[in-house]
């Protein structure tokens, strides 16, 4: 009588794993990602200078106009590793967006950008202020920050 | 122109959990199956395991069952075989599997300690039972019979008997606690004395000695110490061949001196003596010759196999192999292979040593041949057969000697294409027993393996 | 669909489990229904009351690790029996089940758990308790691995991810030194807490806390990170550590030799007790084949952590290699439904989950490496497997902030 005890219990066991597993899509509740509390627009000012690596490094599919920034931070700029990846020709850019509810602290890491006619270029330790709607000039592509309602 | 990759944890963390998991799992898989970790049961585990487990079948070295399990019981085949090998057989684990000196604790698999259950056989069918594996021994059942009836025929109480094979130490029957009963070996030490000292100095071959009562005083450092030969027996000028037949004392305690005692006890440790030797299939009480004493009184007593002296008689047929198989000592066994539904694989336990020169051992075999011829072993006579036997006084509870002895004899045939020896010991008997009485039922027992081996 | 079978599971279990072993007095029988009948209660609660069916995969995953810890705790009431509710399972059983509607209400219709007050006490405490444990142990002689009655492992896993999540989910206002490619200054306090709280965890002897509470912290820093040299120098120095404690820690050095050589250390002779727990499976594992020994082979007091520490031997033991690997199986789905949640919740939540699933996944992973002698012996338990009460305990408080968080709505 133990062995069909167990026998059940395993078969029931057995069951329930399958079930489990088959079942993990319809019932999951989601990614768990983050909202997006900003949305940046880009905005191509020259037409794209096209080289090979760019070519064969570009953007994935997906990519568009515009993306959401949710409230953390990350990385901007045009390199292969960075969280939001822009198509910005010319010299490696790299900037450390922390990004907030009221505004966006921007940190120049690699290469320069000009906002409101001022050229900011590489420095750590300083934190620049975006505010709703500011604009920022990457070479050949104008980002603009929209805080979302 | 612009795209924002979203960090997914959840995969990264599940395949980061997942590879982990198969690798911890695929760690253990390849350990299991290398084996290393597989070390040996523990004595409590063993007897766990018996729980479980019915007992797998005992078979003789011809394949005949003698043993096996039904269920939770053991039966045995033959209530003869049963009464001579129950002592040593060793089928409760409880009591038998604390030292290694019974049959099934060397053999811990017939208690179903090394079943493999991954088998294709038990996934479709997990209602199998669990039993054991199965073990042939090189006990000959039908020489257990014979040597049960000759006992019991003998009408002594206190029988220990082994039966072997002196070239290849294979344990062909038995009776009695031959693994841990222990007794002084009394004459039966002689032979071995004589080989350890033609293999310290072979020119003592021609050592004579004469037998007189002014020469039974012996010196030692505590003053004079008198031994004499059995009933004040005086032989004379007497060599080693005759001291060896008729059983001089007066001989071989002064050859103990002849040889010194530094080197004699070296020789006597490769013999076995005041040491600890292991052997693959069993262990057994070690014998001794001086043991912690270091009194010359004692040493020399031991020289006519009293006092410290004792042997089991497992230890005393494996020396009288030794003698008889040029001065080799093969590793005694008794398991010769395990199975499972017939599938058989051997068990090692072969080995040897040398523990005293060849010439040495063939002068003693010779020598021991004239113990049948002429000396104390004429009653029991056989072609061939090489004997040695010895009585010891046992001592009381006092210290004291009593009137009870201990009677042997050992000893094998010379012919080695019939190459068995025979060690019987009858302990605790009369005066009026004598190792002739021993002797006799030595000489029964290899008629009986004479017999089987004509089959 | 899952409902009915975890209701055959649980009945066939009972049935083998009962039918195994024999006890004289009817209590631990009684205890095992009775523990049993409120695992199928508090799931058909659930049940009924959780509308999306988001929660039903875990709590069905969480009722048949508890059904299997009902089954251990009847194998070894025999050499504790007990009338009191409160020294056996079930006792346990009805702690965690009320505990678990308390706080999955509270997490699913409040926001109390945010506050921040709240999670400076949780930190607090912890410390408090840790410390406390080695002092108050020293003053009166007692055990320093529980304080106020509760075991500090217990503790560790009720105010960890609160701290962890509170620390890592804090606004980056600032830098050590200034430099924004430098640690954020929330996350610095994050790294200090944790090794502050490893040195009272070492004054303790608490070798298993150390590596979970390490190990998640680790994993939630290399998130959270995002400069490289800084993380190659923390796992380095991680590294480092480990390497000097396992030559220098008397305890940590033997518990290495018994992992990588236990055959060679089962012959040395101030080893060859502790190497036991790892080579036992492998010596029995013929024996034990895909289908077990049986409930009831091997006896606790032979092998005293059967029941906590090493039930992973117990059930593939006892169980059956089969059912152990499903339920190994069936962590896995554990796993993977823990770190499902609704898209749009604060960071809080997000990081108070992950923390939650990664202490979840390393339990299960060091105990299942741990008893296959895979890693080193650790002293951990599976989750609800694994009696203890004040581990179970607290670790469903940490289901029920999972299932909370997976009725919020997002932030609006």
């Amino acid at each position: 009588m133990k062995m069909l005890f167990e026998l059940l219990t395993i078969a029931a066991l057995g069951f329930l794993t399958l079930q489990m597993g088959f079942s993990c899509r319809k019932t999951d509740a989601g990614e768990g990602a983050a909202q997006a509390a900003w949305t940046v627009r880009a905005l191509r000012l020259q037409p794209a200078k096209r080289t090979l690596w760019s070519l064969l490094a570009g953007l994935p599919s997906g990519s568009g106009d515009s993306a959401g920034l949710p409230l953390d931070s990350c990385f901007l700029g045009n390199g292969l590793f960075d969280d939001c990846k822009v198509d910005a020709a010319g010299p490696r850019i790299r900037l450390y967006l922390n990004v907030q509810e009221d505004q966006i602290w921007l940190t120049v890491l690699t290469g320069s950008i000009v906002i409101g006619g001022s050229r900011y270029r590489r420095d750590p330790r300083s934190r620049i202020a975006i505010h709703d709607l500011d604009r920022i000039k990457l070479r050949d592509i104008e980002l603009e920050f929209v805080k979302r309602r | 122109m612009i795209f924002y990759r979203k960090k997914h944890y959840r995969v990264r963390v599940l395949t980061a959990f997942a590879a982990a998991l198969l690798a911890s799992l695929l760690l253990f898989g390849l350990r299991a199956a290398d084996g290393s970790c597989q070390t040996p049961m523990s004595v409590g585990q063993v007897i766990l395991s018996a729980k479980e487990y019915s007992l797998g079948q005992v078979q003789d070295r011809n394949g005949t069952v003698v043993l096996q399990g039904k269920g939770k019981e053991t039966v045995w085949t033959d209530p003869q075989v049963r009464s001579s090998l129950e002592p040593v057989m060793g089928e409760d684990p409880e009591r038998s599997m604390l030292s290694r000196s019974t049959i099934l604790a060397n053999c811990p698999w017939v208690f179903g300690t090394e079943d493999n259950r991954f088998r294709l056989s038990v996934l479709l069918n997990p209602f199998s039972s669990r039993k054991g594996e199965d073990v042939r021994l090189t006990i000959d059942a039908g020489l257990q019979t014979g040597i049960a009836q000759a006992v019991e025929a003998s009408g002594f109480d206190k029988v220990c008997l082994v039966v072997s094979n002196y070239k290849t130490g294979e344990i062909l029957g038995l009776y009695g606690n031959i693994m841990q009963d222990t007794f002084h070996p009394g004459s039966t030490i002689k032979p071995i004395l004589a080989a350890s000292a033609l293999s310290i100095d072979p020119d003592l071959a021609s050592y004579i000695y004469n037998c007189a009562d002014k020469n039974h005083n012996f010196s030692t450092s505590s003053g004079p110490f008198r031994i004499n030969c059995i009933d004040g027996t005086e032989h004379g000028s007497i060599n080693m061949t005759d001291a060896i037949a008729y059983s001089c004392n007066g001989y071989f305690v002064s050859l103990l001196q002849q040889t010194g005692s530094t080197a004699m006890l070296k020789e006597l440790e490769k013999w076995g003596f005041d040491t600890v030797v292991h052997y693959p299939q069993f262990s057994y009480t070690d014998h001794s010759f001086l043991g912690s004493s270091r009194q010359d009184c004692d040493y020399l007593l031991a020289g006519i196999g009293q006092a410290n002296a004792k042997i089991t008689p497992i230890g005393m047929n494996m020396c009288t192999n030794a003698i008889l198989n040029h001065g080799q000592m093969e590793n005694p066994r008794w398991i010769s292979a395990r199975g499972r539904d017939g599938r058989w694989t051997a068990v090692d336990g072969e080995g040897s040593r040398q523990v005293c020169s060849r010439e040495a051992a063939d002068q003693i075999c010779k020598m021991m041949l004239a113990v049948t011829e002429k000396g104390t072993g004429r009653s029991f006579a056989l072609p061939g057969f090489a004997a040695k036997t010895g009585t010891a006084q046992k001592s009381s509870e006092s210290g004291s000697l009593s009137e009870k002895c201990t009677v042997w004899t050992t000893g094998g045939l010379t012919d080695e294409k019939m190459p068995y020896s025979v060690t019987v010991c009858l302990d605790d008997v009369k005066s009026t027993t004598t190792s002739a009485d021993a002797g006799r039922l030595a000489r029964d027992i290899l008629k009986l393996v004479l017999k089987g081996e004509a089959q | 669909m899952s409902f009915p079978i975890y209701v055959i599971y649980s009945a066939g279990l009972f049935l083998w489990t009962i039918s195994s072993i024999h006890y004289d007095s009817p209590l631990p029988a009684a205890q095992y229904g009775l523990g049993q009948l409120l695992i199928l209660a508090a799931l058909t609660i659930m049940f009924m009351a959780d509308k999306g069916k988001k929660a039903i995969p875990g709590l069905v995953i969480a009722a048949v690790f508890c059904s299997l810890g009902l089954s251990i705790a009847y194998r070894f009431a025999g050499e504790k029996a007990s009338i009191q509710l409160e020294d056996v399972y079930t006792g346990d059983l009805i702690s965690m089940i009320v505990v678990f509607f308390i706080v999955y209400l509270l997490i699913r219709f409040t926001n109390i758990y945010r506050i921040k007050l709240i999670n400076l006490l949780a930190g607090g405490g912890l410390l408090l308790a840790v410390y406390g444990a080695r002092l108050t142990s020293a003053l009166t002689g007692g055990s320093y691995l529980y304080f106020g009655g509760i075991m500090i492992f217990g503790w560790a896993l009720l105010a960890f991810p609160f701290t962890a999540a509170f620390l890592i989910s804090r606004r980056e206002d600032s830098y050590v030194r200034g430099n924004v490619r430098s640690l954020p200054w929330n996350l610095m306090l994050m790294l200090l807490y944790v090794i502050i709280l490893f040195a009272g965890c070492v004054l303790c002897n608490e070798f298993g806390l150390i590596l979970i509470i390490g190990l998640t912290a680790t994993v939630l820093f290399f998130i959270r990170c995002r400069n490289l040299l800084t993380k190659c120098f923390y796992t380095i120095s991680c590294a480092g550590a480990a390497v000097l404690s396992a030559m220098k820690v008397p305890h940590v050095h033997d518990r290495m030799q018994i992992w990588l050589h236990p055959a060679a250390a089962a012959g040395s002779e101030d080893l060859a007790g502790k190497a036991e727990s790892v080579l036992y499976l492998f010596r029995h594992l013929g024996q034990a084949g895909l289908w077990g020994r049986g409930i009831g082979s091997l006896p606790v007091s032979y092998y005293p952590t059967l029941n906590t520490d090493h039930v992973m031997v117990t059930l593939i033991n006892d169980y059956s290699l089969i059912l152990a690997g499903l339920v190994l199986a069936l962590s896995l789905f554990f796993i993977r439904w823990l770190l499902t949640l609704p898209d749009g919740l604060c960071g809080y939540d997000r990081y108070l989950n992950l923390t939650t699933a990664l202490l979840f996944g390393f339990l299960i992973l060091v105990h299942t490496a741990s008893n296959l002698g895979s890693f080193l012996t650790a002293g951990i338990g599976f989750p609800w497997i694994s009696e203890g009460s004040s581990v179970n305990i607290m670790l469903t408080v940490l289901l029920a902030v999972h299932c909370g968080l997976l009725g919020k709505k997002a932030i609006s």
